[in-house]
């Protein structure tokens, strides 16, 4: 059979609330009847959500599926700018829990009719009256649309309560407005075809609410000591680079990578004797910055400004370290730039870092002038490394043996 | 866990095909006397389709037959209403053949094979087409003439009659396979074959095997008979996983019979007697393992078939409709789509209703138990395995690939611009000794960067020839991607693609890379001039039967590759920073697994998972008893020598006379200009250190090059080489690491003009406190280059032959695989013989096997005149799924060699070698844990069920842990016991002549691998036969 909508309706549906977060930028979400986490596991890709929360009252469906809700892998390899955390709750939308207020976006995908009518009401009050959030998104199976879905009788759904027509969609949606001080837009997804849309509507019909005034109304239900009602199953915080550890790690392993890199050139520029490159040239003149008292600088030293201490015993070169000033990292590689935002917080921020040695004044960090090691030969020892010393230990020898015997 | 998703079952998804039924049975009288049997309930054959088939049957020509003949009865059980499915599957037997020996696999045709009854055992599988693989076993039986007859479409059952040891008959069932499992489908049938056939060849009873099969696809000739769905006796289902199981059987397992289908009890799982595995040699130690016992609390496993009438063909659907049943069922369930375990027994048969959704029709669900499995039964593992990765996402752990990470505490390895992750591989297997939770501790390397920056990198550095080097650096890599959590191989780089590009989505619609990642994964796409990295999947089919198939496209700026990058792993220094995080100590691992079993303990919910099974995990990793085989005593010319606990003679071979030593008369070096002192400096250094070795040698012809340039090289050595055809040895001197170079030395003196050479990196020659010690060593390797015999050890075996075989994987998989194959031709077991052979990649099974073997053989007489009498094989590269094709495949194209040569029927044992296992050993004492001292041997318990294997761990850990070896003897007509297997096997382990200690693995092996990937990684074409008598790949 051929499949009535393409994408599916429920794809449709996820995706209509995907393009209103592209379009509103709302910073806090939350998935009212979440059930298997789907439209949360759309959601968070978008990075204009930094607060993802999921409710829904089927406990055991979301402990099957909130796991899928961790970052992936490449969320810790690049860890972005973006903040989110994402968490899941199990409880009833017509329960309050004061941890639901102040979200920006609301959203109810095929909750509604799973409800009875009183619990719609409770729906509305909780949703509208207590959350109060700046957006509300609604969906429901539209009933005008019925007749063009083949082989259906009743409903939809045999959990279905109740499955209403444009109008009683409408009225209900215009009274919640009135009483609770929102504004609703309708619109829907799942078109009919054959141009019967204009009669029938959308397959599912989705009311958009905006919240008209900041303030709650009056005669919202009245006690405001905070309820906590519904029970946290699942949290996790994405890493961002907002977070300073995470920012850290990051930092230092660009920090090593790139003074590495900037010594190797130097090393091969000062024994290649080849001119100098252009960044090179840059790093000259920020090394009019007043960074090298401490270090006797070696011929060549004011040229780069990749620096050669010499520590007490340069003969052994495992105690040389080239030093690699931090304005001329800062400078060089945009990344870093990026990641520490300035040279003051850069030198900040690798201060106390075990892996990064700076110099005692802490503007240039201390790289190890390593000559390469030695390498194993291509036809040599391949088994193991290395010839230990014999002890010959005399155990008592074995008789003959002959195994044959017992063959 | 998930019932939605079997996925990594493919063995359960197949068997969730309900039209082809699944529980035949079979079962297997058998019959102590002679004519018994059967014949009473073949004679329905069951040509009848649907009703029941008969069997089949077994043999007729017993009368004749002095021993006992087995019967072999089938049941088979076709449910009269379920006839269902065409499918037919049937076995069948034919008449049989009253001649004696001959076997014939009816039915297909192209399978058929005839055995004369007069040959040597032997068993001979032939894979039919592909999808169903049957086979046929024969058995001819020289002395019984009596050819029974199996013919197994497919995963045969086969049935054994009882050798006396115990080893008792054996049911095996197996289950169809489709797709995935078509590999295995052979296996049971193998698995037989290869028991029966000592038996056999010990003139014991005739074994008839039997062989049915149920897979989808069998040949249309077939006589049909449906299977049926009823409970069957006996046997198990096979495995999901692919490994099909056997189950072995008592012989008295129930059968059912056919009539009466739905009556019949499900049946009982009964364990086999366990094999003799067990040496004794050697003093007693205790070690600990990485496993971690599973108790199962439960009584039993229940597994139901569950149908739909009518018929739900979308799997999801069956899934979402088994969902809806929680409350007859419980939470707690494990369902493909037709097959269903459960924890809790139901009623025999429980009748559900349903309404599809699609078209509200209703839907009854019947739910018949089939079978009541013990909760360790083979069967019940993949979905154990299931619920423990469910397990160890709780506890917060990262899938990638297969095993779990943890990337909050990932190390950063900023130079390398790596990250490395700590982690957990974890599996749970069913040993000898039990159930057991195998975890060892994984790392898993990253890069920072994405493909994109890499490619980026590689164009600054390589700008002519980027396109090589991205290949070079990319094909054959692992990604992973930035919007989902999938590994990918990259087969391919679409150059002429980029993000610009559309494709079509499976709804049909079109959209372009760039649209598609931004729309769906709020990602924008930077650079839209860049290539596509193509993943070709394996095809396969999804659970509802559509072939998946096509090629995925990855952009490089979201994927990133995992691994140690090819380039790193030259870099001494790289590799050393990297190792100091991977290298975990005994201690360190004891320690990781400790704390992953609090992690999981502490979580409540873990608990409750593995609760729903019934598993209770241990609280520590287990210990138990191994043993340390005796120390071996090692023989030079004229001295011997017992090896000590650290296994190493390093000063004994340089201060004492090699057994025999080429001398070396006409020999020439070439180094560059730069190197002349060094080279100078080497060569006085030989003539010191010769002495004590034993080897004379003449002052070589020395080359000085003028500059190393690998055409320079080539020319000199070429040159030399024509002008002196008596040269016995080529020395080179050069400066680095230089691939190129190297491989145009080698394929010189390996292929064009075969000669004997050595390299030498001027680096190692160069430190003049260590140059004695070098020169010793490497006049040790040109001794053995050169033909001579450096030490070996006392092997209590005459006329025996030892061969090694290892098959050398090109990564890029640009070049072919190369098997090397080595094998002892002196009864010192101090000359070697050696052959390659190509074969198209990603074939691990050896194919050239008999070319190589024959040679050997011929070789062998050449040299002894006489043929060995005992062929050892150690095979290396094979894995555990791998086991029943080298049986199937590798050792029948052995046994036909023998036949090349009149009366010669030598006895064969034929070891695998496996490296890569997850099994570790500790050495346990008061201060934590250690390494296992080299030597130490473990023949129970964590040993596999089917096999007579064992670990040892033949080599001085020096770092890290020690991970033994594990050998499994497939096949053994020589009857050496466990202690000689082992004691043999470590014996091996001491002759590999480039290090003066104890390896992993038999030297054999080793010279086998050197020789593989010599042959792969730089002459690409076999050897030139002059050398083959010779150690030249050293």
């Amino acid at each position: 059979m051929e499949p009535l909508f393409s994408p599916a309706l429920h794809i449709q549906r996820h995706q209509f609330v995907v393009d209103f977060v592209r379009g509103k930028k709302p910073k806090k979400v939350v998935d009212l009847g979440c059930g298997e986490c789907k439209l949360l596991k759309k959601l968070r890709f978008h990075h204009e959500i930094e607060m993802l929360v999921g409710v829904d009252i089927n406990e055991a469906k979301i402990k099957r599926y909130m796991h899928g809700l961790a970052p992936i892998s490449t969320d810790y390899l690049q860890p972005s700018f973006d903040w989110l955390s994402i968490e899941v709750y199990k409880g009833s939308v017509t329960q309050r829990d004061a941890r639901f207020k102040g979200f920006d976006l609301a959203t109810a995908i095929e909750i509604i009719e799973h409800l009875t009518p009183a619990d719609v009401e409770h729906f509305s009050a909780v949703v509208f009256g207590y959350m109060r959030p700046g957006a509300v998104v609604i969906s429901t199976p539209n009933s005008d649309f019925n007749p063009l879905l083949p082989g259906l009788s009743g409903f939809r759904d045999r959990d279905h309560k109740f499955e209403w027509s444009r109008a009683e969609f409408r009225s209900w949606a215009l009274r919640v407005c009135s009483e609770y001080g929102y504004e609703v837009e309708f619109t829907g997804v799942g078109e009919a075809l054959h141009g019967h849309h204009d009669s029938v509507g959308f397959c599912s019909q989705i009311g958009v609410f905006y919240r008209l005034t900041a303030s709650y109304p009056p005669n919202t239900l009245g006690d405001d000591e905070d309820v906590f009602s519904y029970t946290l199953l699942y949290h996790i915080n994405y890493p961002s680079l907002r977070d300073n550890n995470t920012l850290r790690r990051v930092l230092v392993s660009e920090v090593l990578y790139q003074a590495e890199q900037l010594k190797v050139r130097w090393i091969e520029e000062n024994s290649g004797g080849r001119c100098l490159c252009l960044t090179c040239g840059r790093m000259k003149e920020l090394q009019i910055e007043p960074h090298t008292e401490v270090e006797e600088k070696q011929e060549g030293a004011e040229e780069d400004q990749v620096l050669q201490t010499s520590r007490p015993n340069q003969q052994d070169p495992l105690n040389r370290y080239v030093t690699v000033p931090l304005s001329a990292l800062w400078l060089n590689c945009p990344k870093i730039k990026k990641l520490s935002g300035s040279l003051v917080n850069l030198r900040h921020l690798l201060m106390d870092e075990p892996e990064v040695r700076l110099s005692e004044d802490g503007r240039t960090v201390l790289v190890k002038y390593q000559e390469e090691d030695q390498e194993g030969d291509l036809d040599f020892p391949s088994e193991d490394d290395g010839f230990t010393e014999v002890s010959c230990c005399s155990n008592s020898f074995e008789q003959e043996e002959d195994w044959e015997a017992n063959v | 866990m998930e019932p939605s998703k079997p996925p990594d079952i493919s063995g359960m998804k197949v068997a969730g095909l309900p039209a082809f039924g699944r529980g035949l049975q079979l079962e297997t009288v058998l019959g102590r006397s002679r004519g018994l049997p059967l014949a009473a309930e073949t004679p329905s054959v069951g040509r009848a389709r649907g009703v029941f088939t008969p069997g089949e049957t077994v043999p007729g020509p017993a009368p004749s037959l002095p021993t006992t003949v087995p019967v072999q009865g089938r049941g088979v059980l076709a449910q009269p209403e379920s006839l269902v499915l065409g499918r037919a599957r049937g076995v069948l037997l034919q008449k049989v053949e009253p001649k004696v020996g001959v076997a014939r696999g009816s039915v297909l045709s192209s399978l058929q094979l005839q055995d004369e009854g007069a040959s040597p055992p032997e068993t001979l599988l032939i894979p039919s087409g592909d999808t169903s693989a049957s086979t046929t076993g024969v058995i001819g039986m020289p002395g019984l003439a009596q050819g029974s007859t199996l013919v197994s479409m497919f995963r045969g059952m086969g049935i054994e009659p009882l050798a006396p040891r115990g080893r008792g008959s054996q049911a095996v069932e197996a289950a169809g396979g489709m797709g995935d499992m078509k590999p295995q489908g052979v296996r049971d049938s193998m698995e037989r074959g290869s028991i029966l056939s000592p038996i056999v060849g010990r003139g014991r009873a005739a074994s008839p095997q039997l062989g049915m099969d149920r897979s989808h696809s069998s040949p249309p000739s077939l006589p049909v008979s449906p299977v049926s769905e009823t409970p069957t006796d006996v046997m198990s289902q096979p495995p999901l996983t692919g490994a099909s199981s056997s189950v072995p059987t008592r012989q008295e397992a129930t059968v059912t019979s056919s009539e009466e289908p739905m009556k019949a009890e499900p049946t009982v799982e009964t364990e086999s007697k366990p094999l003799n595995k067990a040496g004794v040699k050697g003093a007693s130690i205790t070690i600990g393992s990485n496993h971690i016992p599973i108790s199962c609390k439960n009584q039993a496993v229940y597994q139901y078939h569950v149908t739909f009438n009518p018929n739900v063909e979308s799997m999801s659907m069956r899934f979402g409709m088994m969902r809806d049943h929680r409350s007859t069922t419980g939470e707690v369930i494990a369902f493909d789509g037709s097959i269903l375990y459960l924890p809790v027994q139901l009623c025999d048969v429980v009748n559900l209703k349903s309404v599809r959704r699609t078209d509200d029709e209703e839907i009854e669900i019947t739910i018949k138990m089939t079978k009541v499995l013990p909760p360790n039964s083979d069967l019940c593992i993949p979905f154990y395995n299931v619920v423990f990765r469910r397990v160890m996402k709780i506890i917060g752990l990262r899938l990638v690939g297969r095993n779990h990470y943890d990337p909050e505490n990932a190390v950063i390895l900023g130079k390398q611009r790596l990250q490395v992750w700590p982690g957990y591989s974890t599996a749970i297997k069913r040993m000898d000794g039990g159930l057991y939770l195998a975890v060892d501790v994984s790392h898993k390397v990253l890069r920072n960067d994405s493909v994109l920056d890499l490619m980026n990198t590689l164009y600054q550095q390589t700008k002519e020839n980027f396109k090589d080097a991205c290949t070079k650096e990319l094909i054959g890599s692992i990604a992973i991607t930035r919007y989902n959590n999938r590994t990918y191989r990259i087969d391919d780089i679409e150059w002429d693609k980029s993000p610009k590009d559309s494709f079509t989505l499976m709804d049909g619609t079109e959209t372009t890379f760039l649209e598609y990642y931004s729309k769906n994964y709020g990602i924008t796409v930077q650079e839209t001039n860049q290539p596509l990295l193509v993943h070709r999947p394996k095809e396969r089919s999804n659970p509802g039967g559509k072939v998946i198939s096509g090629h995925i496209l990855l952009v490089p700026e979201l994927s990133f590759l995992t691994g140690i990058p090819e380039k790193m792993k030259n870099d001494y220094r790289a590799m050393k920073d990297l190792k100091i995080h991977i290298n975990v100590s005994s201690d360190q691992h004891t320690h990781a697994i400790k704390q992953l079993l609090k992690n999981i303990s502490s979580k409540e919910d873990c608990t409750k998972a593995l609760e729903g099974w019934g598993l209770e995990l241990g609280s520590d990793v287990m210990m138990i008893t191994g043993r340390m085989l005796p120390f071996e005593t090692i023989c030079l010319k004229s001295s011997s020598f017992a090896t000590g606990a650290n296994v190493s003679w390093s000063r004994e071979v340089v201060n004492g006379a090699s057994i025999s030593s080429i001398p070396l008369n006409i020999w020439v070096v070439f180094y560059p200009r730069r190197s002349a002192e060094q080279a100078v400096e080497l060569i006085s250094t030989f003539h010191k250190v010769a002495g004590p070795i034993g080897l004379r040698l003449q002052r070589p012809i020395t080359v000085e090059l003028r500059d190393d340039r690998t055409e320079t090289y080539v020319k000199s050595i070429h040159s030399q080489l024509t002008s002196e055809p008596h040269l016995q040895l080529v020395v080179c001197v050069i400066e680095g690491n230089r691939d190129d170079l190297y491989s145009a030395i080698k394929k010189l003196c390996c292929l064009k003009c075969p000669v004997p050479s050595q390299v030498i990196n001027v680096r190692t020659i160069s430190q003049q406190q260590k140059l004695r010690g070098i020169a010793q060593k490497i006049l040790l390797q040109l001794n053995s280059k050169l033909g001579g015999e450096l030490w070996t050890v006392g092997i209590p075996l005459k006329s025996l032959m030892v061969v090694g075989v290892d098959v050398h994987h090109d990564t890029s998989k640009k070049h072919q695989s190369v098997m090397g194959f080595v094998a002892s031709v002196n009864s010192s077991l101090t000359h070697w013989y050696s052959r390659v052979t190509f074969q198209t990649p990603t074939e691990e099974l050896i194919s050239g096997f008999r070319a190589c073997f024959l040679s050997t053989l011929q070789k062998y007489y050449e040299l002894n005149h006489d043929l060995p009498q005992k062929i050892v094989v150690y095979r290396d590269g094979v894995s555990d799924g791998q086991l029943k094709m080298v049986e199937l495949y590798e050792i029948p194209q052995l046994i036909k060699c023998f036949e090349t040569f009149p009366n010669y029927e030598p006895k064969l044992v034929f070891i695998v070698v496996q490296k890569r296992i997850n099994t570790i050993l500790y050495s346990s004492s008061a201060n934590g844990f250690s390494s296992v001292p080299a030597g130490t041997v473990l023949d129970h318990t964590l040993t596999n069920k089917d096999w007579v294997d064992f670990y040892l761990t033949a080599h001085d850990i020096r770092q890290g842990v020690g991970l033994p070896t594990h050998y499994v003897t497939l096949y053994n007509t020589a009857n050496l016991t466990p202690d000689h297997l082992q004691r043999l096997t470590f014996k091996m382990c001491h002759l590999y002549w480039n290090w003066p200690g104890t390896i992993r693995v038999p030297a054999p092996c080793k010279y086998a691998h050197k020789l593989a990937f010599l042959s792969g990684q730089f002459l690409h074409f076999e050897p030139a036969i002059q050398l083959s008598d010779k150690l030249f790949f050293l």
